[in-house]
């Protein structure tokens, strides 16, 4: 296997009410990067990220995670995903042990209270853990979905906006969890809006707008090749519409 | 097949009902006492035996199945409505679980609360009637196989439910008039013959006298029809569902 872990190749998408949401997008994403795709709202994003995790279906185009097709051998490539998704997801009326227990018992495992328990303390949740989803604040349940994201120790992560409402302190523990996960080996796809965050995660970035990708670049090469802030070089390509040097 | 996936998924959904059981169990056995008392106890001496059953004897299989017909659908409907609502439907969509995992998931969970439901009901029926079974094994295979049609059924109306008030649409304007129309508190030899020909194509009449054949031995329709009509509907639903799921609609974009 080459050392893509996601490939995507023409991916099209027009939704049923003519919205065209992907134009021939294409992506590579190597194995225990962190990827960070920005651009603004409607962009595209989470339209990707939907394809890839079977939420969504492509009008045309090639997907391929860790080499198999998402809807063909969906059994293989959502074992290997964990999505974080944009909007609060999580059952309020249970306790957040549970919530994580359910998730992982979706993915065929059992025997899971001592890795509940792991993935708790991991994202600073073991306290709260009988506590009950409706009762946690943002932060909290936003902490609770990463928790369910990961209980199956997928290889590819999907954080669509993780730190959005999330206080500094929590911001700073979660960056350490993505951190940690790459440092394990896993692959993270993150979109953000805080540039600074991409700043300082992503190991290459994208820009998307109106469904294409206008720019895939290392971070550090883009940084260093236009000589400015992650937040500039993003209004000169999003909102300027300047094509990238 | 994933099994634990599949059981996990069943599980949740029994544990959602189990925990209000107030609404979920104690609403309709009180609905039902109170109908057994109405018009079984007080009204039904004055109406005299139907078809050599007392009254309450009479009405109490039909009453039971409308129970068993209303949690079916509406248990199932509602929660698939909820699970859009706080979105946590996506939980299992990025799961490694099958459209046939997850639709039996939620039908045989719901499938299993209704027999719960029924059986909580005719032990508290058995206060006012003597315990009676005539053929124990074609009344718990049918009660299955009618719960498992009413809630293929909501689910697809769960799936097509942009909102709670269209959710009221069916049980409100469908199920409940046929169910009354359906011989819960009548024989259908009571009918003008008009009516007894119109009635043979309510769907809900197979159920409640399928129900009451597996009570007594009596019924207004042949038992095996009722079983055949049940188990086709079953099938068709079965695949309709399929379809709605492999097509995606209204649940994956």
């Amino acid at each position: 296997m080459d050392s893509n872990i996601l490939h995507i190749r023409n991916l099209n998408k027009i939704y049923a009410n003519g919205f065209v949401a992907l134009k021939d997008v294409n992506l590579d994403i190597k194995k225990g990067e962190i990827f960070g795709l920005l651009g603004p709202n409607g962009a595209g994003k989470t339209t990707i990220i939907n394809i890839v995790t079977g939420l969504s279906s492509k009008t045309s185009g090639e997907v391929l995670v860790m080499g198999k097709d998402p809807i063909k051998d969906f059994r293989f490539t959502r074992a290997k995903i964990g999505l974080v998704q944009q909007e609060i997801n999580n059952d309020p009326f249970m306790k957040i042990n549970e919530i994580v227990k359910i998730q992982g018992g979706y993915y065929g495992l059992t025997n899971l209270d001592s890795k509940v328990d792991d993935i708790l303390r991991t994202v600073q949740l073991y306290d709260k853990r009988k506590s009950i989803g409706r009762h946690l604040s943002g932060g909290m349940k936003r902490r609770v979905m990463i928790a369910k994201a990961l209980i199956h120790d997928p290889e590819i992560i999907f954080l669509d906006e993780p730190t959005a409402g999330v206080d500094v302190e929590l911001r700073a523990n979660l960056w350490e969890v993505i951190r940690n996960l790459r440092e394990r080996g896993k692959t993270i796809i993150l979109t953000t809006h805080y540039l600074e965050e991409a700043e300082e995660l992503a190991d290459r970035i994208a820009f998307i707008n109106h469904g294409k990708i206008l720019l895939v670049e290392d971070t550090k090469s883009l940084l260093a090749r236009y000589g400015t802030k992650m937040h500039d070089i993003y209004l000169d390509i999003i909102q300027n519409g300047n094509s990238p040097p | 097949m994933n099994y634990i996936g599949l059981y996990t998924l069943i599980k949740k959904e029994l544990v959602r009902f189990i925990r209000v059981p107030l609404q979920t169990i104690g609403s309709p056995v009180v609905t039902t006492v109170l109908y057994f008392a109405v018009f079984g106890a007080s009204i039904g001496s004055r109406i005299g035996p139907v078809q050599g059953l007392s009254y309450t004897e009479f009405i109490m299989p039909g009453l039971i199945m409308m129970n068993v017909l209303m949690v079916s659908f509406t248990g199932i409907s509602s929660g698939i409505m909820i699970a859009k609502m706080l979105n946590t439907l996506t939980d299992i969509l990025i799961a490694p679980l099958s459209n046939l995992e997850i639709i039996l998931g939620f039908t045989v969970a719901s499938t299993l609360r209704s027999i719960l439901t029924a059986l909580v009901i005719y032990l508290s029926a058995l206060f006012f009637l003597p315990f009676h079974i005539a053929h124990p094994i074609y009344l718990i295979t049918f009660v299955a196989l009618v719960a498992f049609v009413f809630s293929l059924f909501g689910l697809i109306v769960g799936v097509w439910a942009n909102n709670f008030e269209q959710l009221t649409i069916v049980p409100t304007f469908l199920i409940t008039p046929l169910t009354f129309l359906g011989g819960v508190f009548y024989s259908t030899a009571m009918l003008p013959p008009i009516f007894q020909t119109i009635s043979h194509f309510n769907p809900i009449l197979y159920a409640i006298n399928g129900m009451r054949y597996g009570f007594y031995g009596i019924s207004d329709v042949h038992p095996l029809s009722a079983y055949g009509i049940t188990i086709g509907l079953a099938v068709i639903l079965l695949y309709f569902t399929l379809y709605l799921f492999r097509i995606g609609y209204k649940i994956r974009t």
